[in-house]
């Protein structure tokens, strides 16, 4: 066998295979990079989306009866001491309470509240 | 550059590169009569016509539409340093064009049936050294020095394993570029999914502004519900309760509820007309 023509031959197989080898580590390392942002993408996707979905206007619904609601304002006017109790659940949901204040008078109770949407 | 016919008789000294013709006494020859259609197949089955050992080269070419094998010792040493040999030839292609050439005192060079053999000299026959300066060389040459001896399997085998890697390596690289395509392709689609914007930067920006709320909204209730807790005693009713930042609280009572309230707040507080006033900070 023509000894320069496998010995280039040979060179020349080995320059590729190197250059693959390269490109493919290069890839390997890129694909678990990528892999490592995107899980910490995700975890911040998924927290993001759990916060959100931890809060809601959906209390809301239980006061309309007994309060004048608008654009998150929430006033209600001598409200007996039994919806006292509806007020006290709003305060403990899972709605974003942005100040309030309730205040008694002869039995009866003032509540007014702003909300965060 | 300069072209000899090296013979057994051949004394030169050579000091500059040369093309070489070997004379027949170098090698065996034999005109191949059956019939094959190309040089390939001459080639193969250019071993099997000479009963010798591994020890020679075994080859084949083509002249005048007729093919011939030949055979020649893998170490043939040569009285020239290998530095000056540019090529090395065959006398059968070289002088082929000549019936019978006086090549040194004692020898001649003829040609029987197509095949160029050593004879003794003779008379009437021209001289190699009127002849050889106007020999066109042929493209046969025999490549005598340039050879390594690794069976063709070994190297088919070398080849098709490093195929077989390359491969592997332009798989798993295409594989991997794919993986990273669908790792960004699903991250586009989160966030479009959710309404976020792409870069982890604003991402996490969001998040902690998020997490600073919702910390406050927990605190908050824990908060209520220490101050919804708070001991009170016959006839004391808290009369207002407000938050806004800090809570502030009014509680009809005769006691001071500092102590109580320390427990958690800050407290700023007075106590006048049966009233308990506080403001509450964390």
């Amino acid at each position: 066998m023509n000894k320069k023509l496998l010995i280039l031959t040979g060179l020349l197989i080995l320059v590729i295979t190197i250059n693959f080898f390269t490109l493919y580590i290069k890839s390997k390392n890129e694909l678990k990079s990528e892999f490592q942002n995107y899980s910490s993408f995700v975890k911040i996707v998924n927290d993001i989306a759990n916060l959100k979905n931890k809060y809601s206007t959906l209390p809301l619904k239980a006061l309309k009866p007994i309060c004048h609601i608008t654009s998150g304002k929430i006033i209600c006017k001598n409200i007996s001491k039994s919806n006292l109790r509806k007020i006290n659940y709003f305060l403990k949901s899972n709605i974003k309470i942005k100040k309030f204040s309730i205040k008694s008078q002869n039995n009866k109770f003032d509540f007014y509240a702003e909300i965060i949407k | 550059m300069k072209v000899i016919l090296y013979t057994k008789d051949f004394n030169e000294t050579i000091n500059e590169p040369v093309d070489i013709i070997l004379s027949p006494q170098y090698y065996w020859i034999k005109k191949i009569d059956i019939p094959i259609k190309s040089l390939k197949d001459a080639k193969k089955i250019a071993k099997s016509l000479f009963n010798l050992d591994e020890t020679y080269i075994y080859d084949a070419f083509e002249l005048d539409n007729k093919f011939f094998a030949y055979a020649i010792k893998k170490d043939l040493k040569l009285n020239i340093n290998k530095k000056y040999i540019n090529s090395v030839r065959l006398a059968q292609t070289e002088l082929y064009n000549y019936d019978k050439i006086n090549v040194s005192k004692n020898h001649s060079i003829q040609k029987i049936d197509d095949l160029l053999f050593c004879f003794p000299n003779i008379e009437n026959a021209p001289s190699i050294n009127d002849i050889i300066s106007q020999i066109k060389l042929s493209r046969h040459t025999v490549n005598l020095y340039n050879r390594l001896n690794i069976n063709k399997s070994v190297v088919i085998n070398i080849g098709a394993i490093t195929i077989l890697i390359n491969l592997f390596f332009i798989f798993g690289y295409i594989q991997n570029k794919t993986a990273i395509e669908k790792l960004e392709k699903h991250k586009i689609d989160l966030t479009k999914q959710y309404n976020l914007p792409s870069t982890t930067f604003q991402l996490k920006s969001i998040l902690n502004s998020l997490k600073k709320e919702d910390k406050k909204q927990v605190k908050l209730r824990k908060n209520l519900e220490f101050i919804t807790k708070t001991p009170l005693q016959k006839g004391e009713k808290f009369l207002t309760l407000s938050y806004d930042k800090y809570f502030n609280i009014e509680i009809k009572t005769d006691r001071n509820l500092d102590k109580y309230f320390s427990k958690r707040f800050k407290v700023s507080s007075s106590l006048k007309n049966h009233i308990y006033k506080a403001s509450l900070y964390e």
